[in-house]
């Protein structure tokens, strides 16, 4: 028998299988939430997942979701954007697909500004399988790759983001779920290249950057004067995190003027998924020359 | 000369010295007076310097396939001269600058040059128009003129048409580059070597090459998206489709790497438009582990690898059949696939847009393979070939809720008979649904269940006998009933056919059967021709015998006699007839 669906909900009936605690289902409740109160149709929204905890996310909501390749969530969802550029589409990665195996995409997304949302799970550590070091780790951190602790200092992937022309920058917490929800909504209506990097807490393998750790540390920067209109204040803010003591959380960076790769192709081709494709002729493409 | 009614006239130089454009006019001018014309490249991996040959076969019988001899060069360095001195046929003609040829070269054949030399200051004489060197090449092609006794009205009128659009002060010191050139030769050479082809009654044709064959099958497909990183020799595939973007509605992608190229495509195709991604072996690589997730997601997926000699950077420049067993099976785990081989420049354009129909029709990735030979080579396309002759089939696509019926959930990955599931596109109204790079269950969701793993693995690998009535058999050319069977794939089908011809000579009745469609087999159609074979030899552009391999697996055939080439040229007829007469009869 087949399951019937209720489409008023959006909420899976597959569940998720993460660790209990996981920091992974604060973001779940915070995406969803924010596609809830954009009131987006669920069959107008693309969750491309990564490989990884963070990227089964694409499997358990009710929006569509189509599971990549490690590292190449964002490539495939930039070629979806392009084809249909009514659908929102949202990448949902950790730190070692978007920052490890993909970071060239990671990086020309950004300089390309498709306006996609880049949801970027950052708990530091290869979760799914078991614990080894990422390229966001702290120094130090020990894990079966790295048992003499880590020696190699982290990215910063807001840096990284505002070094590639991104034109939004934010930064959240998975233990916040309001503000996480309200950044990720901001993030999905910005006309370009979105990303959130998400302070996300593995309860499994990290025992430093915890809930606790981080609850200490992240301030909502809209409580204090900074403005996210100046890159270069952007990337003095971004680098806030290097010290280990303080985490500002919310738009880093905003910059709506920049033309968004859908804005270049809307002026000189019709949406590709909407064109008629029989009975194109050819015939002059022999003719020239 | 050991000519029919043919020849080749070669054009040697370094790099930048517009070599390719002087066979462009060449070849132009033979069209122009009703003549059959076959050009082919032979370049090193450079941009400037290093030696380049363009080759043009003129004839006034079809011809498909390059040949091994040069009855005419133009030689713009002395280098050229001297890397081609032994290949210039005997009583064939040299023509070079004399200013730069500093070696004595004589007017007649003797014993230590058997062919006519013709020498004209190129150089000086552009020099004397407007001071630079910019009309040389003109200058020696009109040289060619008087050599072959064609008259300069075509090339004239060619040259009004070409550089009018810039100033009307290039045409006339074109015109004057070429009329000094023409007299030059008059005036210091005999009229002795005047080869009476000058006109002839060919089928209107155009000439295009591989790249252009394909990119254009690739418009009258519908493709919408393309996603490419520069390779040699798949590049021009992406330049075409770029170069007609704006007409055709089509957004042509360059990638940051080859990952990333077929990625956007998978993802592009996912969406509902119509994706290509192309690149050659080394580019390929990068793409394989995104070709296992158009597998098990089933998306649509078109990849072109234009094969050029390897491993690694191997030969960037020259042609090579190798990537075939790779290509075949390319990722990891298994998943159904389709890849064709097209021959010449018709296949390319219909074949291309077969892979669109299969890979819709069937959920599945579809790899074409071809070369550098091909992709670089100016083929006849006759002017007659009905260019509307395939349709556009998507396939079964559910595009709402409506057309599922009450709330009833979709299943992407419908458990069917024939192993393809009606395919919905995101976006589509009422309907979400999951799709996975992991094993999963009808829904898209992750599943490892053992029973549904091999239900879902049964369910795909079925599409590759669901589809075999697509499947045509090889093709034969010439007799039924032949005495030898020459096997061809891809790029080698008209060195062998013309080789044919060349074995009648030597009453040797031959054929070939040649292989487009190379997996899945149509074994059924296929294997009773294989066993009507009487003696057979097999053509392949590599060093292991790929295909032959393919032959023992599926057929369990072995050809009598195989022929390889791996020196990064394209294989002959005359060499492929040579082999044949002297190992075989």
């Amino acid at each position: 028998m087949k399951p019937k669906k209720d489409l008023s909900s959006h909420y899976t009936q597959s569940t998720p299988n993460w660790c209990p605690g996981c920091g992974n289902y604060g973001i779940w409740v915070s995406l969803k939430n924010a596609l809830q109160e954009l009131k987006l149709p669920a069959h107008k929204v693309v969750l491309v997942g990564d490989i990884g905890c963070s990227g089964k996310l694409a499997y358990w909501t009710d929006y569509n979701g189509f599971g990549s390749l490690h590292g190449r969530s964002i490539p495939i969802a930039e070629g979806v954007k392009i084809a249909n550029s009514d659908l929102t589409v949202i990448v949902v990665g950790g730190d070692g697909g978007l920052l490890g195996e993909g970071l060239q995409h990671f990086l020309h997304a950004c300089r390309r500004n498709v306006n996609i949302a880049v949801v970027l799970h950052n708990n530091q550590v290869y979760g799914l399988t078991t614990g080894q070091t990422s390229p966001t780790s702290d120094p130090g951190y020990q894990s079966s790759t790295t048992p003499e602790g880590s020696y190699e200092t982290p990215l910063n992937p807001s840096l990284l983001a505002l070094t590639a022309q991104a034109t939004f920058v934010s930064a959240s917490f998975a233990g916040n779920t309001p503000h996480l929800t309200q950044t990720i909504k901001s993030a999905i209506l910005h006309p370009g290249f979105a990303l959130v990097d998400i302070y996300q807490p593995c309860v499994t393998y990290n025992y430093i950057n915890t809930y606790e750790y981080y609850s200490k540390r992240v301030y909502d920067i809209t409580t204090t004067p900074y403005k996210p209109d100046n890159r270069f204040r952007a990337m003095k803010k971004s680098m806030e995190i290097e010290g280990g003591e303080k985490f500002p959380i919310g738009i880093l960076y905003q910059d709506e003027s920049r033309p968004s790769l859908q804005d270049n192709i809307q002026n000189r081709v019709a949406p590709l998924v909407k064109q008629s494709i029989n009975n194109i002729t050819v015939k002059s493409l022999f003719e020239q020359d | 000369m050991k000519l029919k009614n043919e020849f080749v006239i070669a054009i040697a130089g370094k790099a930048g010295q517009g070599i390719l454009s002087m066979g462009d006019f060449i070849q132009h001018i033979a069209q122009n007076v009703g003549l059959y014309s076959f050009v082919w490249v032979d370049y090193p991996s450079l941009i400037k310097g290093g030696h380049n040959v363009v080759f043009i076969r003129i004839s006034d019988t079809p011809i498909y396939a390059p040949v091994e001899q040069i009855n005419y060069l133009i030689a713009l360095d002395a280098e050229s001269l001297e890397i081609h001195w032994d290949e210039i046929f005997k009583k064939g003609v040299l023509i070079y600058d004399k200013d730069i040829v500093k070696k004595e070269i004589s007017q007649k054949p003797n014993k230590t040059q058997p062919f006519f030399g013709v020498g004209v200051p190129f150089n000086a004489i552009s020099r004397g128009i407007n001071k630079s060197t910019r009309y040389a090449n003109t200058v020696a092609i009109a040289t060619l003129h008087y050599v072959l006794g064609w008259e300069l009205a075509t090339y004239a009128k060619i040259l009004e048409k070409k550089f009018k659009k810039k100033s009307q002060q290039i045409v006339d010191d074109n015109i004057s580059a070429m009329k000094q050139g023409y007299e030059y030769a008059e005036e210091n050479y005999d009229s002795i070597f005047t080869h009476q082809l000058n006109k002839g009654q060919a089928e209107p044709y155009y000439s295009i090459d591989g790249s252009q064959a394909l990119a254009f099958g690739a418009i009258k497909a519908g493709v919408k998206f393309t996603a490419a990183y520069p390779m040699t020799p798949a590049t021009p595939i992406f330049d075409h489709l770029a170069a007609h973007s704006d007409k055709y509605g089509i957004i042509a992608k360059q990638a940051e790497d080859e990952i990333s190229a077929i990625c956007m495509t998978v993802g592009a195709s996912y969406a509902g438009a119509r994706a290509l991604t192309m690149s050659s072996g080394g580019g390929f690589s990068l793409m394989v582990e995104a070709l296992g997730l158009a597998g098990i997601t089933e998306t649509p997926l078109v990849v072109v690898n234009a094969m050029r000699g390897g491993p690694s950077t191997g030969l960037p420049t020259k042609t090579e059949q190798s990537d075939l067993r790779f290509v075949l099976h390319a990722s990891q785990g298994e998943f159904p696939r389709v890849v064709l081989a097209p021959g010449d420049s018709v296949e390319l354009y219909q074949l291309i847009q077969e892979s669109f129909n299969l890979a819709d029709l069937y959920q599945l990735p579809v790899i074409v393979l071809t070369d550098k030979y091909l992709a670089t080579s100016q083929m006849i396309f006759p002017k007659d070939t009905d260019l509307d002759a395939i349709s556009v089939d998507r396939g079964i696509l559910i595009n709402s809720q409506k057309e599922l019926g009450g709330d009833e959930k979709y299943a992407r990955y419908l458990f069917t008979k024939d192993g393809v599931s009606p395919r919905a596109l995101p976006g589509s109204n009422g309907i979400t649904f999951h799709s996975g790079s992991d094993e999963h269950n009808e829904y898209g969701e992750i599943c490892e269940d053992p029973h549904n793993r091999v239900k879902m693995m049964d369910k795909r690998m079925r599409k590759e006998k669901t589809m075999l009535p697509s499947i045509p058999k090889p093709k034969i050319y010439g007799h039924t009933n032949a005495d030898i069977t020459l096997i061809s794939w891809g790029s080698t089908k008209w060195a062998a056919i013309e080789a044919i011809e060349l074995l009648a000579n030597h009453n040797i009745l031959a054929n070939v059967m040649h292989f487009n469609y190379i997996y899945p087999f149509n074994i059924a159609k296929t294997q009773p021709l294989l066993d009507k074979i009487k003696r057979s030899i097999i053509i392949e552009n590599n060093a292991t015998g790929q295909f032959a391999g393919l032959l023992k697996q599926y057929f369990n055939f072995e050809p009598e006699h195989s022929l390889l080439k791996y020196d990064g040229h394209p294989f002959y007829p005359d060499e492929i007839a040579k082999i044949i007469l002297n190992q075989m009869f």
